[in-house]
Parts: C-alpha cells; sequence; structure tokens
C-alpha cells in the first residue's frame, strides 16, 4: 500500500506528527493526507507504532485523523452515496420473506 | 474474548442482505452447534461506519443499535452479540462500545463455531471433494484471528484441501477500493495463486470479497464459494447463492422483481449486478460500490 499512494521514501516523522495535527483538528500534510485517505484497515501499523506499548492504538488514530479530515479540515473527500440503504433495502425486498423482513430487519 | 450464554444477536451488518443465503446458512450453523438465534441487521441496526461525514448522526445510529442489542440482552437474555462484519465488529469495539454503556458481549461468528468445533464437526458427514484457496486479508487481525478461526473451522470438512492464499492489504475488499488499482491487484493476485497451487476453488471468508469475486466465478475453471458455503456443502446442504447467478448474467424471477418494486430495482439493482468484473489488465475498472 505505501508503493500504491505514493508514500515510499516519505518521512514518517512528518507524516506522523501530521497525524498527531490532523486527530486535533488541526489541516495535515500531503502525506498523512495520503495515508489516511488510503487507509484499508489492515492493521499494520498497530505493531508498528513505537507508541503501542504506551496504549496508543494508531489504527485507531487514523480512522480519528481521516474523520478530522473529512468533516474539520475538508482535507478528504466526502464519500457519499445516498442510494447506499435504498439499494440494500431494495436487495432484502428481493431476498427475504415477509417473516425474515419482519424479524430481521 | 470470552465466550457466554446459548441465547445470542447474529448481527449480520448491512451489505450481507445482498446474500440472503449467506445469512440463512449462518443462523442455521450456529442453531446446529446449540445457539438460541436472534437475527439482526440492515439500517436499523447501522454501526454508523459509513456516516464518518455525518459525526452526529454516526453517534445517533449508533447509540440506538446499541440500545436495540441493550433492549435484546435485558428483555430476552441475549447478552452476547455475533457479528459477521469486521467493519461492525471494529467500529462496536472501538467506537461504539466506548462511546456507549453497552450490556452485552461481542464475538465474531467464527470464534463462536470454533469454540463449538467438535458439535460442529460431528455434522460434517459428507466429503467436498475440492482443493479450496483461502482469500485472505492482513487487516481485523487486530481483534478477531478470522484467518485462523476459518482455517480451523475448514479442517473440519472431510476431503477438502486447503491452501492459504496471499494475505492482501486491508481488512476485506471493499476498503482496497480507494486507491486506484489496488482491489484489481488482489483479485488477480489471488486467481494466479488458485492457478499456482492447482486449486479448483476460491474461499472467500468476507460478503464484500464474495460480491467482488462471484463475477468471476469459473474463470480458469475455478469456483467461487464462501465459508459458510463449504460448511452447508459439508452438511449435504446444495447453497444456492442468488447474487452470484446474478452477477454472472442470471436474471432474478419477475416475482422477486415485483416485491423489489420494478422501478427500485432498474434503478438501484441492475447497474450493480451488470457492471462489469474488476480485472487488473485485460478488463475494465468499474466504480465500487461505497460501502463496506
Amino acid at each position: 500500500m505505501v508503493d500504491r499512494l505514493g508514500l515510499r521514501g516519505s518521512d514518517p516523522q512528518a507524516a506522523t506528527v501530521g497525524l498527531r495535527n490532523l486527530a486535533r483538528g488541526m489541516a495535515g500534510p500531503s502525506d498523512t493526507i495520503a495515508w489516511v485517505s488510503g487507509c484499508a484497515k489492515s492493521g499494520l501499523c498497530v505493531d508498528a507504532c513505537p507508541e503501542r506499548d504506551k496504549g496508543l492504538d494508531a489504527m485507531l488514530l487514523v480512522r480519528l485523523a481521516k474523520q478530522r479530515a473529512i468533516n474539520d479540515t475538508r482535507q478528504v473527500a466526502v464519500k457519499h452515496d445516498p442510494t447506499y440503504f435504498p439499494r440494500l433495502k431494495t436487495f432484502a425486498r428481493m431476498q427475504l420473506s415477509e417473516e425474515e423482513l419482519t424479524d430481521w430487519l | 474474548m470470552a465466550l457466554s450464554g446459548d441465547r445470542i444477536t447474529f448481527w449480520f451488518g448491512c451489505n450481507m442482505l445482498r446474500h440472503a443465503e449467506m445469512i440463512r446458512l449462518c443462523v442455521m450453523l450456529l442453531e446446529r452447534v446449540g445457539h438460541d438465534v436472534s437475527a439482526a441487521g440492515g439500517p436499523a441496526y447501522c454501526c454508523g461506519t459509513t456516516l464518518d461525514h455525518q459525526p452526529q448522526a454516526a453517534s445517533n445510529v449508533a447509540a440506538r443499535t446499541i440500545g436495540r442489542f441493550n433492549e435484546a440482552a435485558r428483555k430476552d437474555e441475549r447478552e452476547t452479540v455475533v457479528t459477521w462484519c469486521p467493519s461492525c465488529h471494529m467500529h462496536m469495539t472501538d467506537i461504539m462500545g466506548p462511546g456507549n454503556v453497552a450490556a452485552f458481549e461481542i464475538s465474531h461468528i467464527t470464534e463462536l463455531l470454533a469454540k463449538r468445533r467438535d458439535r460442529l464437526a460431528g455434522l460434517l458427514a459428507h466429503p467436498v471433494n475440492r482443493k479450496v484457496l483461502l482469500h485472505r486479508h492482513s487487516g481485523f487481525a487486530t481483534h478477531v484471528a478470522v484467518n485462523a478461526r476459518v482455517v480451523e473451522l475448514l479442517s473440519l470438512v472431510p476431503g477438502l484441501t486447503l491452501i492459504e492464499g496471499p494475505a492482501e492489504p486491508g481488512h476485506m475488499c471493499s476498503a482496497l477500493s480507494a486507491s486506484p488499482g489496488v482491489l484489481a491487484s488482489a483479485i488477480e493476485e489471488t486467481f494466479v495463486a488458485a492457478s499456482t497451487s492447482e486449486a479448483d476453488t476460491i474461499c472467500t471468508i468476507f460478503h464484500s470479497c464474495h460480491r467482488e469475486f462471484v463475477s468471476l466465478d469459473g474463470r480458469d475453471g475455478v469456483q467461487v464459494r464462501n465459508w459458510v458455503q463449504l460448511l452447508a456443502e459439508a452438511m449435504g446442504i446444495a447453497a444456492a447463492d442468488a447474487y452470484r447467478d446474478w452477477r454472472k448474467g442470471g436474471a432474478p424471477d419477475v416475482a422477486a422483481i415485483e416485491r423489489a418494486d420494478p422501478s427500485r430495482y432498474q434503478t438501484l439493482i441492475e447497474p450493480e449486478l451488470r457492471r462489469s468484473a474488476v480485472l487488473s489488465s485485460t478488463g475494465s475498472k468499474a466504480p465500487q460500490t461505497v460501502g463496506e
């Protein structure tokens, strides 16, 4: 993923400082934005984080930073599909019995 | 995580609504190993993970879902919520649970079934003569050792030869769609691994992977099955897969379209069913559905 995101050779110190700043609601540098935007929740950052033993969950920090980048600093574009739930409800109506629709949903 | 009680809520998430047969198989498997199952999912039980752009709405739906599970725990003694979806599971563990008072434990379906592997093994009487490549992701291991649990479960199936495929990034295929080309590469790498190892079946673990792979079912002579379908096969149950059939060009029956409303089918469902498979070089790279 590092290569896919164009982050090979990035300065890890700058990217992680940016991550902390972003999680506080401050604008992050481009490498940090690329990181949080492309995060696929592999969880590899959890073990790689040198602060793990102090209780830091790096994947959760990335998640929070991404939310800040979407809602506060506006550095990550919103991905919202208004047809998402209507589509799922339609799939449900196509396949579930009346009893399942009533009991499960 | 500690497992308790036989009465459980099976929280199948949202996107499993594409795969009704798989929900039913999960319920059946859980029941056959001794659980009393109440299934719940869909928008009314949203975890909020798709609402990152609306934090207050995400918080509200999370609280509503927790409240429903709390009520099931209090009134119906369902003190364990069993997940299918890794996004729901992680969101519950990391965001929803810490932000609300939860009166239940959370566990993944693979953990529950593995816990009762002896009972399950007794049900798997029919040989499944397949050479199966397991499509894996490296993610979610932070919360549940799901790859190991599925290997443990499939190793109970008589006749089945299991090969562990490459560990792709992310927690499931939908997580890869944000980065151009990554999902296509993961799918291609998995098919190459299946070919190299002479596997006749690719086994998916999660719904979003299944959703992508089934449109390529039969490519290079390789079938695509989910792990619950393989367990069902070992129980002598032929597992139907309507979504797979539809993605491969089959049409839903008219009654199903009528139930859903033909106009909704045409605008919401048909475009997804008719989009091209995700291929790395030879095929199109159609836009992915948003969501987990």
